[in-house]
């Protein structure tokens, strides 16, 4: 499209054509409807009819529109103080609080183990090679082979990890040790001492994050997270474990404008994407430690994607996550993206966020 | 604690409007809520409200779903007063059923409604909730459109025009009156907003266009002078007005033959000169799409005028080639690019795709 100053003159004899007609200007009521869009279908063709023919009413949606926006004045983020002072949104806020306390007591045990492969990795290597493919394409054969036999012995090191010092193992185990070796060049998250704890953690970036790209993609069939816990636990956890595993493959999914592209949330804080419609699915772990609860993908390289404890993560490449500061530190139960600059996030007890600038302002919705 | 609103009196009594239960009123009555012009409600709406089962659902619906608090002393009366007026403003310029009025019931914002309602009666809980909840967003907003005039005074008159300074036959009148509950209520109080800015700018400008009167002279002496010159170097055609003339109308024409929507599109961008990103966030739609609708817009258009002129003006190639011509001379435009590039062509132009809507 021709750049604005080359079509300057072209204003001229539009603006004589598109004529101010100015009459039978419609009230704020209308205004403010149209604006929210909810007027019915006649009621905004007949408005953007009038809009179209009259320089006053645009300059009201302009100005409408600079009152909504995040840029310039900015809206006053709302404060703790006031919001907990309304009594009414204290008691769904206390009972999400009961019910994510809750939900953490119980998942503890599942977090720990999600603390515990960089170790653990190291440890089964020299022991054992994956019997195992984990993916759901086969998600059968996720279960060990018949007759094999888990040999390796759970850790017992007291957290110095040893991956550092263990030799290159060989042909099928050096596809899974690189994997390991690029999860261990890049800073291991600190495995959250407590669900809190790792809130607070989160809490204090003023930044988004950027996640090491090596970190955060890694093949499913060959997922040295999953082969460690599999090959360090008794057959009983290793039977839960792939039964875990298999229930990672039926989560949340998100879909995108491409119907071969498609993403969807699993278990331990992973979501994986598909660009073949779902035959095969490749693993990514956003935010280490943070569990996604909901995500919106509106185009095949943008996701968006919310859960506990303030979580928000963007991705605009289809691979490299960034965490996004959220308004309030609450938890997030949905959210709808129109882009990689425009979402709304809603929390569990309703109240809704909205920016457009990809983060970096959020403004609550009434 | 209660705040007061800084520089405001008290009313003296509350304001409160009774209506007489559900019993059906006399054909002729008229229920006038409050003394705002064209805000009556007529007794057609209220004969019918109270008369179909459907709405009188509708109506219980919408009491339960607004749920006003105790402290508001917000009677059912007041609040189906409010929808009656909401539902008579809506349906005034058109016929309206039970379904269609039913419908719209059920898009209303009546949490909103019955805060403006009970702010309109005076209450001193409903007044200090909307205070704490609206009136920074309402001065945020006025920052926000007035930047460089004043805003704090634009929000204080709103302000006082929805507190109701003024009185008439023993009634507060209040702004509240005016909000219907199509629209959320902060998005209502930012649209007063922006049209009492817009308005103000535009009686400051007619202030200012009579004293630059004498500035729009000169340069018209200066535009007779060159045109002056031009035709000093040349013979002018007697048939350029014309030419221009024609060229004006079958551009108007094509233009109205556009979808609103596309128009709209076309006057946010070169009439306004908004940005793609800020068309795009009024018709919320990514500023890719508003550049690939604008492009696709301005070639319909295009193809509308050179087919017009050809087919139904009955003009020869030179001739399309010449108006255009003296379109850029007089408003250089684009147009003439896409001749130029097409003449060598020499093909018959193709019959025009119609501007497809959203």
């Amino acid at each position: 499209m021709a750049s604005r100053d080359q079509e300057k003159p072209a204003a001229n004899l539009l603006r004589q054509s598109l004529r101010d007609s100015g009459d039978n200007c419609p009230g704020p009521d209308i205004l403010a409807a149209y604006f929210e869009r909810s007027l019915d279908k006649e009621e905004t063709a007949r408005y953007e009819e009038h809009l179209s023919r009259c320089v006053r009413c645009r300059g009201q949606v302009a100005a409408l529109d600079r009152a909504d926006a995040p840029g310039g004045a900015q809206p006053p983020q709302p404060s703790l103080g006031l919001w907990l002072r309304d009594w009414r949104r204290l008691t769904p806020v206390a009972a999400a609080l009961i019910v994510v306390v809750a939900v953490w007591i119980a998942r503890r045990p599942t977090l720990k183990q999600a603390a515990e492969p960089p170790q653990l990795v190291a440890m089964s290597q020299p022991e054992q090679a994956p019997t195992t493919s984990v993916g759901p394409e086969s998600p059968r054969e996720a279960r060990p082979a018949p007759g094999s036999t888990p040999t390796a012995k759970p850790a017992k090191t007291g957290g110095k990890p040893l991956f550092r010092d263990t030799a290159p193992p060989k042909s099928k185990e050096a596809e899974t040790d690189s994997l390991a070796a690029g999860a261990a060049a890049s800073p291991a998250p600190a495995p959250p001492a407590t669900f809190g704890g790792h809130l607070e953690q989160d809490a204090t970036a003023s930044n988004a994050e950027a996640i090491s790209p090596a970190s955060s993609s890694v093949e499913m069939k060959n997922h040295p997270a999953a082969a460690a816990r599999l090959s360090a636990q008794g057959p009983k956890e290793e039977a839960r474990a792939l039964e875990a595993v298999d229930r990672r493959s039926t989560t949340a999914m998100i879909s995108t404008p491409d119907p071969k592209v498609l993403w969807r949330i699993a278990d331990g804080g992973f979501v994986e994407r598909s660009q073949d419609g779902g035959a095969s699915w490749q693993a990514q772990l956003p935010v280490a430690g943070a569990q996604p609860t909901a995500g919106s993908a509106p185009s095949e390289t943008v996701c968006w994607l919310v859960g506990r404890g303030g979580l928000i993560a963007l991705t605009t490449n289809a691979k490299d996550w960034k965490r996004i500061p959220a308004a309030v530190p609450a938890d997030f139960v949905a959210i709808t993206a129109r882009d990689d600059s425009t979402a709304t996030v809603t929390t569990v007890d309703g109240h809704q966020f909205m920016t457009r600038d990809g983060g970096a302002h959020w403004k609550a919705l009434p | 604690m209660r705040k007061q609103p800084a520089a405001f009196m008290q009313p003296s009594t509350a304001v409160s409007v009774s209506c007489e239960g559900m019993a059906p009123r006399p054909a002729n009555s008229s229920i006038e809520a409050n003394p705002a012009e064209s805000e009556r409600v007529s007794s057609e709406t209220v004969g019918r409200f109270l008369g179909s089962p459907a709405l009188s659902d509708a109506v219980e619906r919408c009491w339960s779903k607004a749920a006003p608090p105790r402290e508001w002393n917000l009677t059912r009366e007041q609040f189906v007063t409010a929808l009656e007026r909401s539902t008579a403003h809506r349906f005034k310029d058109a016929p309206s059923n039970d379904k269609a009025m039913e419908a719209y019931l059920k898009t209303l914002q009546v949490a909103d409604l019955a805060l403006a309602c009970a702010c309109s009666a005076g209450n001193p809980a409903a007044w200090e909730f909307f205070v704490t909840q609206f009136r920074p967003e309402l001065y945020r907003a006025a920052r926000a459109i007035a930047s460089d005039a004043n805003p704090r005074e634009l929000a204080d008159s709103l302000y006082a025009d929805l507190y109701g300074l003024s009185e008439s036959q023993g009634r507060r009148k209040s702004l509240f009156d005016y909000f219907h509950g199509q629209s959320k209520l902060s998005t209502w109080l930012r649209a007063v907003l922006a049209q009492r800015h817009v308005d103000e700018i535009r009686r400051s400008r007619r202030m200012q266009s009579l004293e630059d009167s004498a500035g729009a002279e000169r340069q018209e002496v200066a535009t007779r002078a060159t045109a002056a010159q031009a035709s000093a170097n040349g013979p002018v055609d007697p048939d350029r007005a014309r030419y221009l003339a024609i060229l004006q109308a079958t551009l108007t024409a094509a233009l109205g033959s556009l979808s609103s929507r596309d128009r709209l599109r076309l006057a946010y961008y070169y009439v306004d000169g908004r940005t793609l990103a800020e068309i795009g966030r009024l018709f919320g739609e990514h500023e890719a799409t508003v550049s690939r609708k604008l492009e696709r817009t301005r070639q319909a258009v295009r193809r509308r005028v050179e087919a017009a002129l050809r087919e139904e003006k009955k003009w020869t190639e030179a001739q399309v080639c010449l108006s255009l011509d003296y379109a850029r001379d007089e408003w250089p435009f684009d147009l003439t690019e896409s001749v130029r590039s097409e003449r060598s062509r020499l093909q018959p132009a193709a019959e025009p795709d119609a501007a497809s809507p959203d």
